[in-house]
């Protein structure tokens, strides 16, 4: 990473991955919002959405702006790579978030009835065991990390419950979704970081493909066993399109959540009024949730192309554009919420972008947010203070995601 | 509320979309195809008298991510 600063210095606008705009994204997208809501990034080749109305739009207009890694012009930068890591691309071509209109619909709804606020709803007695479970050894223990002992244990536990993905590959399940992650997320690819992703899809693969055969030969009645059963029905899934959507959300379920639990409590860190708050509060668990999203949620933007030439806001767009719609300064955008960077959990309403919206909304919204209110009310009431130990936030210089490098906290039971 | 008005006759199933929760994902175009269409900012607004029946609806409201949907019958809330 470098702080890019142009002669004259001002901040590099177009450097999307400067230590500003990594670091402190507020100050960088309002200066972005300033200059243009939809502004030209020479060096990303693209526009960077970052007014509340414009991101919305974009996020609606699924017909005109699409979602499809494999073609367009990211599709161009994919294809010159998929050839030297096969499994990766093979596997990632059939994420079905990365699909258009009709596919993408089929599968959503394929998996929707499991994500539901009723069908996740199940789910609230064991995580609430589990949180309980984690916090408790936390209280007077000194520094933790706060990845390996809660944000990280926490979703990846409940969503490989809820799939049926069997416990012994749980420990390695971190270290694939890293190496997917910085596939996924970062920008650029560089052999190191294509190799290893390469590597933990095939593992990842190997893992499922027996587990995803078994379900179908004797289903439960988990996701993975849904899934499979789709697919005996012959309705539209192939083996290997399982288990990619396996792999998606193993992926999906908890590299998210976990940062936003770890993002979360560094906002309290900020505001800790907040967290007295929601300690005496804790009926405003549903509200603070949603304020933590805004404030910091686990992704900072989605990119799009476009499909045929569009508007968004006054700004006319060429076919083939690429399109950054950044939720992040969205929902700091002060034409749509007053003291975007105070953390207010009485706040409402919240229409933030944190899941984006329309057809391709966070298909793990409802679980995300249970997750989360059940971790932060539990961590809450069960230490009045906490510390943080890092001095400065270190995050992975990525443009979609945010997440901490890492993060120490000392939780105080007085 | 569009559909209000079919509701008056007492027996006409109907739904009502909130529209501070629905964020247009469509899954309810899914369960219920006639029953809802995007409306100009698309969001999903419910298409009165369009045929749809009451299972597909409460499908609709059972499947949708936002708990957008509610379903009534006469005054009677189904979901």
């Amino acid at each position: 990473m470098t702080d890019t600063v142009k002669l004259d210095g001002e901040p590099d606008l177009d450097d999307l991955l400067s230590a500003m705009a990594v670091n402190s994204p507020n100050d960088y997208y309002t200066l972005l919002r300033g200059t243009a809501p939809v502004y030209w990034n020479q060096r990303w080749n693209g526009w960077i959405v970052t007014g509340y109305d414009e991101v919305v739009a974009g996020f609606r207009n699924h017909t005109q702006l699409s979602s499809d890694r494999f073609a367009g012009p990211f599709g161009e930068e994919l294809s010159a790579s998929a050839s030297d890591y096969q499994q990766l691309f093979s596997f990632l071509s059939k994420f079905f978030v990365w699909k258009d209109q009709p596919y993408h619909t089929r599968v959503r709804s394929l998996v929707n009835k499991a994500f539901t606020p009723r069908s996740v709803e199940v789910l609230r007695p064991r995580i609430q065991e589990l949180v309980a479970e984690l916090a408790q050894p936390l209280g007077d223990a000194g520094e933790i990390d706060f990845f390996a002992r809660f944000a990280f244990t926490l979703p990846v536990i409940v969503i490989a419950e809820y799939l049926g993905v069997p416990e012994d590959g749980r420990d390695r399940m971190r270290q694939w979704a890293e190496d997917l992650g910085a596939v996924i997320f970062v920008s650029g690819h560089d052999e190191d970081r294509m190799r290893k992703g390469d590597e933990a899809m095939s593992e990842l693969a190997d893992f499922l493909r027996p587990v995803v055969r078994a379900k179908r030969e004797q289903p439960t009645s988990d996701l993975l066993s849904g899934m499979a059963q789709a697919e005996e029905r012959g309705d539209f899934l192939s083996e290997d399109e399982v288990i990619a959507n396996a792999i998606l959300m193993v992926f999906a379920g908890h590299e998210t959540t976990m940062n936003l639990l770890a993002n979360g409590m560094v906002a309290f860190s900020q505001f800790p009024d907040q967290w007295q708050l929601l300690r005496t509060t804790p009926e405003l668990a549903d509200k603070a949730i949603e304020e933590v999203l805004r404030f910091d949620g686990p992704i900072r933007a989605m990119a799009r192309w476009a499909r045929e030439p569009l508007t968004i806001g006054d700004q006319p767009i060429a076919q083939g554009d690429r399109v950054l719609l950044v939720q992040h300064a969205a929902n700091h955008d002060p034409a749509k919420f007053a003291d975007p960077d105070t953390l207010d959990i009485s706040r409402w309403p919240n229409r933030h972008t944190a899941f984006g919206q329309g057809i391709h909304t966070c298909l793990g919204a409802p679980l995300a947010r249970l997750e989360a209110q059940e971790a932060f009310v539990a961590l809450a009431n069960a230490f009045p203070t906490f510390d943080v130990v890092e001095q400065d936030h270190d995050y992975v210089p990525t443009v979609v995601s945010r997440s901490l490098k890492r993060l120490h906290l000392s939780f105080h039971t007085s | 509320v569009s559909g209000e008005g079919a509701s008056s006759g007492g027996t006409e199933v109907w739904a009502k979309v909130a529209p501070d929760r629905c964020v247009g994902i469509g899954m309810c175009m899914v369960e219920a195809p006639r029953g809802f269409d995007f409306g100009d900012d698309q969001l999903s607004v419910f298409q009165p008298n369009s045929g749809a029946t009451e299972q597909e609806l409460i499908a609709a409201a059972d499947a949708c991510p936002s708990s957008a949907i509610s379903v009534l019958r006469a005054a009677r809330q189904l979901r």
